[in-house]
């Protein structure tokens, strides 16, 4: 077990290092710093003069050190757009989105989790039907459509929820619902099939034949192995659903990440989108590690030698 | 008190698949008595798991099966409610599976299952259930049963995965078991180990034994009693002395046959073996199931399907010939070999 942690933690430490080599390169690449920092009509001298200060004449590996000593002491450099600390806008934006990501898994593995299950122990019936069919619109449908869609009904219409701001719970409900079902088809399908091959298994049928009951073989004997692969996806999509919040987070007002990551590219702030490049790439590699620790949690295989 | 275990009379599965229904059992009669090993003969495919799982009522969803009745210990069991059925198995009848590698959860320790199964059967201490765990564990000659409690399946040898899964099947002391291919899937030297173990089991507790088995070798010194099946059909039943010493049914005839004998097979000489292969069993019969396989068919085999025969108390055959095996030419099993592998 300990070997096996080190080594997903050493892959872990290694997807961070790549993506703060690119999220580095961004900045030096998309023109020049010094340039960009010194404004429009800085001359010559000045744009030189912003390159010694700020140091953007050393060698790119010496600045690329530097920049990851501060990032370790918590210092994202500063946003000259917003006069600001990156540190301190993003502490202010992360914690929305963390709770809309988190609400949204939550959604969609409570709806397509149960779904895949009753649909897997009695196929072709009513409720597989309906679940693929739930499976099927949540594919087909844009999620900016659909988040509209809810809008519409739920605050213009029904006027039971706020249609946009960050203020109370009540304003996470819709977004969460939106970004959630986007994720469902897919979870509900894979967890649908994995019972479908679980339930068939020999250890299944011993379970059976040793008089176990029910409740017993489908969670305990089946949802516990057809669950191993929804984990991984579910990681996958929690990421998916991060990049989409952008979306669904404008469309909502929801002053997340996402907004923050909209607002920012409008104004060309490369500061902060250098920061939630790297905030959301280390996020998608603890999702994989926390993944990967729980699948070693389920299976014993993967765990005990 | 004394009556049978298990009687089963007029035992029929039929599956639906696309358009037509396949019949892989059409008429088994079995009875298990009190003590005795009974054991289930025949090609792979002949329909003994399909047989032993509708004792168990674990068929698959597909399969209509139907008797005239399934008697454990006098209770009809075949129209049983699921309820009922979960009380029974694992409790009064037990199954042990052909493939140890596969038949135990992955996902949890060895210890952690038996206690399950027995805390399903019985209000019994998490500790008590352990420690009958141990305990069986032992007699089924695990090495160190304590430290195997909090192992894992994949970390045991496949033997040893079949001794637990008997050990499973004796946690709650069933008055039947039934063993699908045991030894099957597991080393040749093994499978002489397991199958003794079953015997000495089954001879210190006296229970009902079904050895499901395609290999005619193994049964000899373990079975009471042989009912070869054949095409979803019983073709033979009679003790073991009599169906190995002489055998009535051709089809037993051949199977005997194809069994190499230490000492007297030499090496390089080609065994015999039974041309042809099981067909697939769908539509009602119109002639002797074995017909086309048969080296001494005759044209009444022809006329319609064949009733079993009783020749004496337990000793039955589906078969039109004279039950005199010493009658007929073995010559023809050559013969017909020849033509085979001519074809
Ligand atoms: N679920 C099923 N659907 C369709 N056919 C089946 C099914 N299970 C078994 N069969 C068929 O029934 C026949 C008997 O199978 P089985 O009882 O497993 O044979 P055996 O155990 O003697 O090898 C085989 O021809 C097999 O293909
Ligand atoms: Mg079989």
């Amino acid at each position: 077990m300990a070997a096996f942690i080190t080594k997903r933690l050493a892959l872990t430490v290694l997807v961070i290092i790549v993506t703060s080599i690119v999220a580095f390169m961004l900045v030096h690449l998309s023109g020049d710093p010094a340039a960009a920092m010194a404004g429009e009509g800085a001359t010559d001298a000045d744009i030189a003069a912003v390159r010694e200060t700020y140091g953007f004449n050393r060698p790119l590996y010496a600045q690329y050190l530097d920049w990851v000593a501060k990032l370790l002491q918590g210092d994202f450099g500063r946003s000259y757009y917003l006069r600001m600390d990156v540190g301190d806008v993003l502490a202010e934006h992360m914690p929305i989105t963390a709770t809309l990501g988190a609400l949204a898994l939550g959604f969609a593995l409570l709806l397509s989790v149960p779904l895949g299950v009753f649909a897997a122990l009695w196929p072709n019936t009513m409720i597989d039907r309906f679940s693929l069919w739930l499976a099927v619109a949540g594919q087909a449908l844009p999620s900016f459509l659909f988040a509209l869609g809810l809008m519409y009904l739920f605050g213009v219409y029904l006027r039971w929820l706020p249609i946009s701001g960050t203020g109370s719970w009540q304003n996470y409900i819709m977004p969460a619902i939106a970004l959630g079902y986007y994720a469902t088809p897919a979870i509900m399908r894979l967890t649908r099939s994995g019972m479908m091959d679980v339930l068939q298994s020999d250890h299944v049928r011993t379970a059976r034949a040793y008089g176990l009951s029910p409740w017993r073989v489908i969670i305990k004997h089946s949802l516990r192995h057809a669950i191993i692969p929804v984990v991984s996806l579910a990681a996958v999509q929690l990421g998916f659903m991060l990049g989409g919040s952008i979306v669904i987070e404008t469309i909502f007002s929801l002053k997340g990440i996402g907004y923050l990551a909209w607002e920012s590219i409008q104004r060309a702030d490369i500061e902060i989108i250098q920061a939630i490049l790297l905030v959301i790439a280390t996020a998608y590699a603890l999702l994989t590690l926390v993944a990967d620790l729980l699948n070693a949690a389920l299976d014993p295989r993967i765990r005990v030698s | 008190m004394d009556g049978p275990i298990l009687e089963v009379a007029g035992l029929r599965v039929d599956i639906p698949v696309d358009g037509s229904t396949l019949r892989p059992v059409r008429r088994v009669d079995l009875t298990v008595g009190r003590g005795e090993t009974v054991a289930i003969v025949g090609e792979s495919g002949c329909g003994k798991s399909l047989t032993a799982l509708s004792i168990m009522g674990l068929l698959p969803r597909s399969a209509r099966p139907s008797s005239d009745h399934v008697r454990l210990k006098g209770e009809d069991i075949s129209k049983a409610s699921p309820r009922r059925w979960r009380k029974l198995r694992g409790d009064r009848i037990a199954m042990i599976f052909q493939d140890p590698m596969t038949a135990l959860d992955p996902c949890y320790r060895i210890g952690d299952q038996m206690v399950e199964i027995l805390r399903q059967h019985r209000s019994i201490s998490r500790s008590d259930a352990q420690a009958r765990a141990v305990e069986l564990l032992g007699k089924v000659g695990v090495p160190t049963p304590e430290e195997r409690l909090s192992q894992f399946p994949h970390q045991l040898s496949g033997g040893l995965r079949q001794r637990v899964m008997i050990a499973m099947a004796l946690l709650c002391e069933p008055e039947l078991v039934i063993a699908d291919e045991p030894t099957t899937a597991l080393d040749v030297t093994i499978q002489a180990q397991i199958l003794r173990l079953l015997r000495d089991i089954q001879r210190e507790t006296g229970i009902g034994l079904v050895l499901i088995t395609h290999d005619l070798g193994v049964v000899a010194g373990v079975a009471d009693r042989i009912v070869v099946m054949y095409g979803g059909e019983v073709v033979e039943t009679g003790t073991c002395d009599e169906v190995l010493g002489a055998p009535l049914h051709p089809y037993t005839e051949g199977l005997l046959r194809s069994i190499p004998v230490p000492g007297e097979t030499r090496q390089g000489e080609r065994l015999g073996f039974i041309p042809g292969v099981v067909p697939r069993q769908s539509g009602e019969q119109t002639s002797c199931g074995f017909l086309k396989r048969c080296p001494y068919a005759m044209a009444e085999c022809a006329g319609g399907p064949v009733a079993i025969r009783d020749i004496a108390h337990g000793r039955g055959v589906r078969c039109l010939l004279p039950p005199d095996p010493g009658a007929r030419d073995p010559g023809l099993w050559t013969r017909f070999e020849t033509e085979e592998v001519a074809s």
